[in-house]
């Protein structure tokens, strides 16, 4: 009969697995939740009940945090550069080898723990080898829990108190993660200065006029340009703050939603009403349908693809 | 019981000043009233308290009671200066959630407690990291603390299970490979979460934001608080055990420690902006944790423990007199600071005891703390580096000091200093308020244009209020004495400043002569290292757990001295942390 650790190792492999894949912030947070909640279950015997109880609350305080950035709509995870199926088979091979290896004999704790952290950490590597802060965060928290997986396994049972500060660490991994995404306004600029001609240089302390005019460009929801300035050069407020119109960004052609009026330039299925037009008339009808007026309609351009580059 | 009364002030604080924050004034005044419990709680913990949670026992030491007070008090001093010179809303609950992780980080009796809790202990650094969120650094600074913290977290498990090695049979040929690997790793989390070279560049991010005091959080008291748990896992596991594994280990951190020695005292001679300069001075004061990393000696725990109380209280201090300064010249850039020192001689003071307080004098405690690190944890042969290291530190102190005796630039002189100002009563005509103006001492045409407005302000609010005598040419205006108190504090919050900076100092300077029962206090050590040697499986439970868990059935520790201790002089009354350890209570 196969123990309850076994179930709880593959919920911890399944979370980590939807947390790294997701693109929508909150499916990542529930995975992490999910591979949060089951971790604590992963152990033979299992902890006391208030440790089991503090584990889970922290987890979902810590997933509550996330989900809290996240349902702004603002937090979308990149997800996974190799896809769903790449991912899976990384978890499923680093189970496996958990499975075989014995670094510790005996191991102190059920094998089950030690695949799964395994697997949490083969997980965690390429989060952590980007630069999306959203992502860094769960990487460090698949990390952590890998780790304390490992732990379980390597150690033993583990006392309430370390369940306690492994509840508050994961917390902490959580709110620092939410504190620490950068604002959309701030990912613009950066994008947009990194994008520019001239190197963006980070204010000294002395450059309060010119941070502060950055601050409400921002504010604004305006792109911002720092002057690149020597450190010892002394600024004021008659400095050039130079703000520049970003360039609208290049959808790419599967991360982003698909705008109403855009199904037909992305190959997307039309709506309903679309595909019962156009099986009548044998025709595509313009979207949105065109409503009976006395003026003809204006012309729709042929390119119904967005000119993004501003070219004629 | 005090130590859970400690805890449990510093978890409440920080909560309910997280709780204020949309609050401007209720918030600082919830999180001055936080600090001073916590700082009192800190003063008044019994040495030998003890309390047991679960199966883990919590005690503390002289040591750890000493330890807590000086990060308690160095988190309100600065809180303090921050009233004035500008409130860092997200130190003080970032902080009293610090002291929480530390304190129970150096207070468990079981090492994945304790790890588990000082990596835990610096998540609050994201507090003060986020506040460059909205700025091009936002995503840098971001993605270099997320990396910190997952470092220390890994380095932390880590370590947990190598320190537990008795209980733990390795299937490896050579078992020191695993401790070697977890030295590295763990010296590894405190160096990057400490800023030493090559892992400076987001400590030298962070400066250029203006976080000011916030800076001390991240670079400071984090560090110090993991490096303290740090010590104790490398004095407990790593000295006497030889190995080619630990001695290529050993090797690799000496060398980032000899980088951040010189780079770091290089760096702060090159840059030009007080707080770049404060940042590498602390990078490169954390080198010396580090050395007492790879000194494999227990000899080096007790200069190490005394060195982490100095580098706490003088970094902080430091940490304020570039805020103070930056603040009352309303600009850090040495360029424009030069003949800071002539407008304010106490910050200049304060100035010259840090540096006393830091790099000591040759008898001094600290000075001989310094110097026994860098014997121990260097080669004969590089053993001048210790000398450099200081010599370098002492250029970039002295150029600070040069800049401050030159002439001063327009920006200086238009400030105020820290000079007294008073406020005075001239003879002032209806139609002329604005000779209402105060005369600073010294007497000085840019304080007075820059105070006139304050006392403007007073003049206009007195002349509102109904005055018999309106109408007669030549009066004076009426200030009561509440008035004149409230304008006179306002017109000296410059003065305030530099004082709470100098009295950081003084403290510094106390704790880095021995003062305060810092050389006794340092012979203890944390409840780890008392923990770690005579239990045979010292994560205090068995592989299968007791169905009875009795608070009795905890680990039993000798929490008496260790042999260092009973060889040392007995602890003297004087000790204000802790009045109790001399009763033997």
């Amino acid at each position: 009969m196969l123990d309850a650790a076994v179930f709880a190792a593959v919920a911890v492999v399944v979370g980590g697995v939807v947390a790294v894949t997701a693109r929508d912030g909150r499916i990542v947070v529930l995975g992490l939740m999910l591979a949060a909640v089951a971790a604590a279950l992963v152990a033979s015997p299992l902890p006391s009940s208030l440790a089991v109880t503090a584990r889970i609350l922290g987890a979902m305080l810590a997933a509550y945090l996330l989900w809290a950035a996240a349902g702004s709509g603002s937090v979308n995870s990149a997800g996974s550069a190799i896809g769903l199926v790449a991912e899976g088979s990384v978890a499923v091979a680093a189970f496996a080898v958990g499975l075989a290896i014995r670094p510790v004999d005996p191991l102190a704790g059920p094998v089950e723990a030690q695949a799964a952290g395994l697997s949490m950490i083969a997980l965690a590597v390429v989060p952590l080898a980007g630069r999306d802060a959203f992502r860094m965060g769960v990487g460090v928290t698949l990390l952590t829990l890998g780790g304390s997986l490992l732990v379980g396994a390597w150690a033993g049972p583990t006392p309430s108190l370390e369940q306690l500060a492994m509840a508050a660490l994961l917390v902490g991994i959580a709110g620092a993660t939410c504190l620490l995404i950068p604002s959309a306004e701030a990912e613009e600029a950066a994008e947009t200065n990194a994008e520019g001609t001239e190197a963006v240089e980070a204010e000294p302390p002395s450059a309060q006029p010119v941070a502060a005019a950055n601050r409400a460009a921002v504010a604004r929801g305006q792109a911002f340009q720092v002057i690149a300035k020597p450190a010892s050069a002394a600024l004021d407020d008659s400095q050039p703050v130079r703000p520049i119109e970003p360039e609208p960004r290049p959808r790419p052609m599967t991360a982003d939603p698909i705008e109403p009026d855009d199904w037909l330039a992305w190959g997307a299925p039309a709506p309903e009403h679309v595909r019962r037009a156009t099986t009548r008339t044998g025709r595509r009808p313009p979207v949105p349908p065109p409503t009976h007026t006395e003026k003809p309609a204006p012309k729709k351009p042929t390119r119904s693809r967005p000119n993004l580059h501003g070219k004629p | 019981m005090t130590l859970i009364a400690f805890l449990a002030i510093c978890i409440a604080g920080m909560l309910l000043t997280l709780l204020a924050q949309p609050f401007a004034m209720l918030s600082r005044v919830v999180a001055i009233a936080s600090l001073g419990a916590a700082l009192a709680a800190a003063l008044l913990m019994n040495p030998n308290d003890s309390a047991t949670v679960g199966e883990v026992q919590l005690s503390t030491t002289w040591f750890v009671g000493f330890f807590l007070t000086a990060l308690a008090a160095s988190s309100l001093l600065l809180c303090l200066i921050g009233l004035v010179t500008g409130w860092p809303e997200r130190l003080a609950p970032a902080a009293l959630a610090t002291l929480a992780g530390i304190g129970v980080a150096i207070s468990s009796t079981d090492p994945t407690v304790a790890f588990v809790a000082a990596a835990a202990a610096t998540a609050p650094a994201a507090l003060a990291a986020s506040r460059v969120r909205s700025t091009p650094l936002g995503m840098t600074v971001g993605v270099a603390e997320l990396r910190t913290l997952g470092l220390v977290a890994v380095a932390s498990l880590l370590a947990a299970v190598t320190f537990v090695s008795t209980s733990i049979n390795w299937n490896s040929d050579d078992s020191t490979f695993v401790l070697a690997l977890a030295f590295l790793v763990l010296a590894g989390a405190v160096a990057v979460r400490s800023g030493a070279v090559p892992f400076h560049v987001p400590a030298a991010l962070l400066s250029r934001s203006g976080e000011g005091l916030g800076l001390v959080l991240s670079l400071v008291w984090i560090p110090t608080g993991f490096g303290l748990v740090a010590l104790s896992w490398s004095s407990a596991s790593f000295v006497g055990v030889p190995g080619d594994w630990l001695d290529r280990a050993v090797l690799a951190v000496q060398v980032v420690a000899v980088a951040t020695l010189i780079l770091g005292a290089v760096g702060a001679m090159l840059h030009d902006e007080i707080e770049e300069i404060v940042v590498y001075s602390i990078v490169q004061d954390a080198g010396f944790i580090l050395l007492a990393l790879t000194a494999r000696s227990e000899d080096a725990a007790s200069p190490a423990r005394l060195w982490l109380l100095v580098f706490v209280i003088a970094k902080s201090a430091l940490v304020a007199w570039a805020a103070a300064v930056s603040w009352t010249f309303e600009s850090s850039s040495l360029g424009d600071l030069r003949g800071w020192l002539r407008r304010a001689p106490i910050l200049g003071l304060a100035l010259v005891v840090i540096v006393a307080a830091t790099l000591g004098w040759p008898g001094s405690p600290v000075f001989e703390a310094r110097d026994t690190l860098v014997q121990l944890g260097l080669p004969d042969s590089v053993h001048f580096l210790g000398t450099a290291a200081i010599l370098l530190s002492l250029a970039y102190y002295v150029r600070l000091l040069a800049v401050g005796l030159m002439t001063p630039t327009a920006t200086v002189r238009r400030a105020e200093g820290d000079w007294l100002h008073r406020p005075h009563r001239p003879n002032v005509a209806d139609e002329t308020p604005e000779a209402a103006t105060i005369e600073p001492v010294p007497a000085d045409a840019a304080a007075e244009a820059a105070t006139a407005s304050i006392v403007q302000a007073d003049s206009d609010a007195a002349a509102s209020t109904p005055n018999p005598d309106e109408g007669a040419r030549h009066r004076r205006p009426r200030f009561s004495v509440r008035h004149r108190i409230g304008v006179a504090w306002r017109l000296n919050r410059p003065i305030q400043a530099s004082l709470l900076v100098l009295a950081t100092a003084a403290i510094a300077a106390v704790v880095a002569c021995g003062g305060f029962g810092t050389s006794d206090a340092s012979q203890s050590g944390i409840t780890l290292d008392q923990a770690a040697a005579p239990l045979p499986n010292p994560s205090g439970i068995d592989v299968e757990p007791q169905p009875t868990a009795e608070p009795s059935a905890g680990p039993t520790l000798p929490l008496a001295p260790s042999p260092t201790q009973v060889a040392s002089p007995a602890p003297s009354a004087s000790a204000g942390a802790s009045p109790a350890a001399t009763t033997g209570d």
